[in-house]
Order: structure tokens, then sequence, then C-alpha cells
């Protein structure tokens, strides 16, 4: 869920609040149709900042990575399926099935932008454990695919990332090719950009909340 | 403020806050129900109770998507599996989900409980492993028994979101991965029916002989039983193209005429005559009075009062029997008006003269021609050979046949070509078993004559190649016999129509060039079709 969002939805919170106060020291005359649609209106604009704030409180941010657990379960509360619907619009898969972080943050929560470099760095043995696979995508600011010159648009268990000498592996987020490290080069745009990571049949370190996602960490420039 | 108002405000304020949060997961699948049902994903809508892959070609090259791909289907970065999504209804008929053999590789499907957004099954390497397998998927109020072999899928609401998705493990693997997705099928399950035994050909008989213009009813075509029989065809909801037909052919299109009471007057004539009526009882009662299909029929083809009686004194068992088939005749028209509307949608430029069912002499089966379609009913109905289904014939014979009636019209020259090439000769046929199979919503052409496997396919095929420009058509078309299966030039036309319709990205445009075909050596290059290609 965006930042924007969340300050919107706790605008309306604040608003709705404000009015609910208002209302008892107000000398108005009030009738049955103004309690209704007010009733409404506050109604509609305290369940959305409530959702908000809830998922808020759900979602699990570590290193900047956004995910929440437990999602598409049949037997999920109303308040947890509502949190869940701020966070992915969508039919996402159960945690057994698969896990999906996402962040456009940095590890110091800097926003992401193509006009730095970046590293993701997984120690050696510290690659998401599955039994399936994972992957990392990249998507612009809109979640689009980002176009560049080598069509690489994820990278994977499946793009044969070379580890370094100690078997820990770097993976190297920039828009221009990193010169000697072009096999675990993820292509960023010039712009800002997100990142998905997706972990499919993820291991029991993931599971129990013990698996730390890296983060993305600006590159020292040399 | 009084006690009153404050409670009137209060109640329902927090009644729309907990209905809204209660509904929320709700309105978000509402949204996908749409995208599915009424959008579609730039192939058109996508039926209810039909999977729908995404394009090869859009998974390859994910920055230049075809041009029809909507918003939806570009949104969102996943380069790690094949989607493939539906939206299935319960309420009728449980659906069984067949899987093919994945061999290891991973892939699930999920099932999503659209009022809570909540999955309550899934199939895949996780759940169920990845071998080949058929799970019945059954509504809150189904009540039977699950078939032998399959695994039992109880949905807790009639509405269900199917979501598969299927990994690619990289560029080269695409084809292998799409492949498999394709295979990932949807059937309507019915439970009298006998489940179909995989692809064995049944016997042809020496089939009547049948010129250009004057075809016997194709009869012929063996229908799955599982296939989807209220599917409709991709694309088959898209509005029609705006600007690209006038009015009155979009009011011709929503009316197309199909004529069944031709049947009823003669059975009426027939009956009163205890099944004997002299020649003038049946030019009086029944061609007479005809519509205009029947009187086209008794024109062209000599069918009057006393080449009918002659007939029934020759063939009576074939006259007798024939009234088995009249039950099916109007879920038949009502089949057939929703195929050619589909037809009318995706081709705007097809014409619709009338089609009419009738009672012929004995035989032919059927004509077509730019008047339109003429079935005799019992001589389409004795042909039982191939599939038992009458209605499910029925429909795909007057829908091939009326396939046949826009090449008439539109290509005519091609069309009614009097010596034509195996090749021209295959694809007129293979294009109208294609088209047929497109509107019907059938899930795929099964053909009695297919080959079992793609070796087969290809051995075929090969040696089509090889005779495609020869002038003598016996190899392959018209000629089964009691014992081997012929018309492997349907079966082969059909795949390079098929071939050529999967590899076009205008999926309109490519209908209207298979319809209008005019070269086949140029249509057989461009349609990317080789021996043995897997479709």
């Amino acid at each position: 869920m965006s930042r924007t969002l969340s300050n919107f939805a706790a605008f309306i919170g604040a608003l709705c609040v404000y009015f609910i106060i208002h209302l008892f020291f107000s000398t108005h005359v009030r009738t049955v149709r103004n309690d209704v649609i007010q009733g409404f209106l506050i109604g509609y604009g305290l369940a959305f900042a409530f959702a908000q704030a809830y998922a808020r409180i759900k979602a699990v941010k570590v290193n900047g990575w956004i995910t929440m657990f437990g999602l598409g379960k049949p037997g999920n509360g109303m308040f947890l399926r509502a949190a869940h619907a701020q966070l992915y619009a969508g039919p996402v898969n159960i945690p057994e099935e698969a896990m999906c972080w996402w962040t456009n943050a940095d590890g110091a929560g800097r926003t992401l932008s193509g006009r730095h470099d970046y590293v993701m760095h997984f120690q050696a043995a510290h690659l998401p454990p599955n039994d399936a696979f994972w992957s990392l995508t990249m998507g612009t600011a809109r979640n689009h695919f980002v176009p560049n010159p080598i069509k690489r648009y994820s990278v994977s268990d499946r793009s044969g990332l070379l580890p370094n000498a100690d078997g820990s592996i770097d993976i190297y987020i920039q828009n221009a090719a990193p010169s000697g490290h072009e096999s675990n080069w993820l292509p960023a745009p010039t712009g800002d950009f997100k990142l998905w990571l997706r972990v499919y049949v993820p291991g029991k370190a993931i599971l129990n909340g013990t698996y730390k996602v890296p983060p993305v960490v600006k590159a020292k420039i040399p | 403020m009084t006690l009153e108002h404050l409670l009137l405000f209060g109640g329902v304020c927090i009644t729309t806050w907990l209905a809204f949060i209660y509904l929320w997961p709700r309105f978000i699948l509402r949204v996908f129900k749409r995208a599915i049902l009424v959008k579609g994903f730039g192939d058109g809508p996508i039926p209810v109770n039909t999977l729908y892959t995404e394009p090869r070609a859009f998974f390859a090259d994910p920055i230049h998507p075809p041009a029809s791909a909507s918003k939806r289907a570009t949104a969102g970065v996943n380069r790690d599996t094949l989607l493939t999504v539906g939206w299935l209804n319960l309420r009728k008929a449980p659906q069984i989900l067949q899987v093919p053999d994945m061999a290891g590789r991973y892939y699930s499907v999920q099932f999503t409980n659209p009022s809570s957004n909540t999955n309550f099954a899934y199939v895949g390497k996780r759940t169920t492993g990845t071998q080949a397998g058929d799970y019945l998927i059954t509504g809150p109020h189904w009540k039977g028994s699950v078939p032998k072999g399959m695994k039992l899928i109880s949905s807790p609401n009639n509405s269900v979101l199917v979501l598969g998705r299927i990994l690619v493990c990289g560029d080269g693997d695409l084809p292998t991965a799409y492949n498999l997705a394709k295979q990932i099928k949807l059937f309507a399950h019915r439970p009298m029916a006998a489940r179909p035994v995989a692809s064995t050909p049944q016997p042809a008989i020496n089939s009547p002989s049948r010129s250009r213009m004057n075809h016997r009813f194709h009869a012929l075509l063996k229908f799955s039983k599982r296939n989807v029989l209220c599917a409709f065809v991709c694309g088959a909801l898209a509005p029609i193209s705006a600007g690209s037909q006038s009015s009155a052919d979009a009011v011709v299109s929503q009316k197309p005429i199909i004529y069944i009471e031709d049947v009823g007057r003669f059975y009426k004539v027939y009956d009163a005559a205890q099944g004997h009526p002299t020649a003038e009882e049946l030019q009086r009662g029944y061609i007479d009075p005809g519509s205009p299909g029947l009187r086209h029929l008794s024109e062209i083809r000599d069918v009057t009062g006393e080449t009918i009686a002659k007939a029934i004194a020759a063939h009576p068992q074939i006259f007798a029997d024939a009234k088995r088939c009249i039950a099916v005749l109007p879920r038949v028209r009502l089949r057939v008006a929703a195929a050619l509307r589909i037809l009318g949608r995706l081709y705007p430029t097809a014409e619709f003269p009338p089609v009419t069912v009738a009672i012929s002499r004995g035989k032919p089966a059927g004509v077509a021609d730019a008047q339109g379609v003429v079935i005799g009913l019992e001589a389409s109905c004795a042909v039982t050979y191939f599939n038992p289904n009458v209605e499910d014939r029925f429909v795909h014979e007057i829908a091939h046949e009326y396939t046949h009636v826009q090449q008439a019209l539109q290509s005519p020259a091609f069309y009614n070509n009097p010596k034509p090439t195996v090749l021209q000769a295959s694809l007129i046929e293979g294009a109208a078993e294609f088209v047929a199979t497109l509107i019907t919503g059938e899930t795929a052409f099964h053909s009695p004559y297919a080959p079992t496997d793609s070796a087969q396919d290809e051995q075929v095929e090969t040696k089509f190649v090889a005779s495609e420009d020869k002038t003598d058509l016996s190899q392959w078309i018209d000629n089964g016999t009691l014992t081997t299966p012929g018309d492997l030039g349907y079966w082969v036309g059909y795949r390079i129509v098929k071939s050529y319709y999967e590899h076009s990205a205008d999926k309109r445009r490519a209908l209207s060039n298979i319809i209008i075909m005019k070269d086949a050596k140029t249509f057989l290059a461009i349609s990317g079709w080789y021996p043995g290609i897997r479709l």
C-alpha cells in the first residue's frame, strides 16, 4: 500500500472522527434523512480508513520489503480479508503456495530510482528457501516491465546468477550494465522503480518469519 | 442532538462501516469477474467455464504486447509463470478440470471463492503432484457420485475464480510450457454421458458421392462428450466493431432464420397415412406449403411428392427412424442461432441466408449454396456412426455447411473450382471445420478420422505435403470405408487453418482470411503449419 494512500486514509479517518465529535455539540436541527445520509458517508469513510490502518498493522516490513502473511486462507476473518484487499487487490496465493514481497525503497527507506546503482546481497546459502523457485522482478513505478538491451525483466534461480568467491550472490540493480557483472544484472529504468520478490512453495524459514529478505543497498561509489 | 438521532446516525454509520469491510473482497473479485467474462484480455471476453491462457507472444516479449492486449493484461510484472484464468459457474453442472502430465514442472491451479477472496483448493505440484489427472469441481448443493478416477474439489460457492500458473524455465522452454498450459482444460460434467474413449476412430461407411456445391452432410464429426456445450468462443461476445457494418446487416445477423417447421408438417402427413403417404398427399400436404428452403431443395434435387413416396417405399425404416431426431430440433435451432450470431459478430461481412431442416428423399443429407443450407433430417439422422449425440452432430453439421455458404458467396472462384488440388479441397473443408468449431463453442475439433498422436500426425501430414498439388482427391477426401476412416484431408486442412489462426495476432482479420481464402499456397505458407505441429 502506498504512503500517499495511507495518508489519505488517515485524513479521511480524522475527518470522520472530527465530524462525529462535532455532532455531539452541534445545535443544528437534525432530520432522519440527515442521519441516514451522514451515517452512510461517515461509515464508508471509516471503513476505508480502518481497512488501510489495519493493513498497515498487519503488513510485515523487513529491510524495506513489504508483505503480509496468511492471505487467501479460507477462514480468514473479515478484517484480515479487508486488509488483504488493501495490499493486493486480487486473488493472491496462500503462503504455503507462494509468498511475495515488494518494495519501492532501499534498506535506508529512500525511494528506489534508476539514477542510483543498487546491490542486493544474498549471503551464501541464504537465497530464499523454497521447494519450487524464486524470482526478483523489476517493475517501473507504475508496475510495467522495463525495456532493456538484454531483454531481462527478472532474475531468478533460472537465470544463471554467478556466486562470489565466498558463495554469496550479488544482484546488481541499475540502469547501465555493471561491467564485469553482466550475468548478475537486473536492468533498472532511468526513473523510479519497484521490485518484487516471489518465492513459490516457500520453505519453513519463510513461513515462520525467521527468513529476512536482505535489503536493497545503494552501491558504494568506488 | 437527541438520543433518537444519535442512535439512528450511529446505527447507520456502524452498519455501513462493517458492511464495507465485509464486502471489500467481494467488490474486488467482482472487478475480476467483469474483466474475465465481459472484457477479456485482448482476445475478447472469456466464456464462463472456459480457461484462457495468456498469449505466448505476450510472455515472450512483454515490452511489445500484441496490439489487441488489454491494459489489464499488461498490468503487473510476472516473468515466472504463464497465467491461465477462468470463471466457473457450477450451478447447472459440475466442471471437470483436466491437467496434463507436467513431468515435474512446477504449476498450480488455484480455486478462489469470490465472496471472500480466499482459496479453498489447489491442484498442482505442491498439493497433488505433477501427474495428469481429472478433478471434479462441484458446487455447494451438488449431489452425486464422483466418477472413478476423479478427485473431488468441493466448492463452497457456485462461482469460482480459477487461476493457473505454469512455470516457464526460460525463453527456450516457453513453447513447452505454453503447450502444457493449453492442455489444462475444463469440461462440463454430465454424469449420464459415457466417458469418451480417447480418439479411437470408428469405422466410416462408404459415403455417398458429393459434389462441391452439394455436400453430403458431413456428419461426421465426433464431438467429445465432455465439450463445453454452452461455451461461447473467445471473442464471441465482443461488441460488433463499430462502423464496419451497416445497421441492416446487424439486424440480419441478429436473426438468422432457421426453419424446422417442414419436419412437423411432413410427419403429420406421414402419420395420417400410417407411414404410407401417397405422392399426391406428400406434394399437397408437405412440398407445396413448404418453406423457401424446402422448395429450393425440391427444385435442385428433385425432391417431390413422388420421389419421397418412392423413397419411403424403398427404405421405410429411415423415415420411421428419423422421428427420434425430431426431439432435438428446438435445441438445435437455439444453438445454431447462437452460433450464427457469433459468426456475425466475429465476421461482420457474413451473410445470412436461411437454414432449413426438412425431410428429403433419403438423400441428400444436406445442400449448401448461396441460397442457404438445407438439411435432410432423415438422411442426416441415419448417419449415426460418428457422433451418437444427434444434437451436437446437427449443430456442427449446420455450422460447417454454413461456412461453405459464406465461402460460396464471398469467394466463389476459389470455392467452386471444379478441379481443386488436395490442398485447396482440404483447406475449404478444414476452414469449414475450424469455423464450425469456433462458432459452436466446441472446445476442439474432434475428428473421427484424426490420427491418435502427434507422431501419426507427422506421418500423415508428410504424406499430405507430398500430394498437396495433385487433383486426385481420393486419398484425402470422401474416401472412408467400412473399416478405415478416411477424410484425412478434413483433418489436415483443419490443422493448417487452426495453425494460421493461432499464429495471427488479429483474430478477426484471420477469420475473414480463412473464410475468403484466395490462394491456398500463400495461405499454407503463412499459416506456420508444418507436418506434426502441435496445436
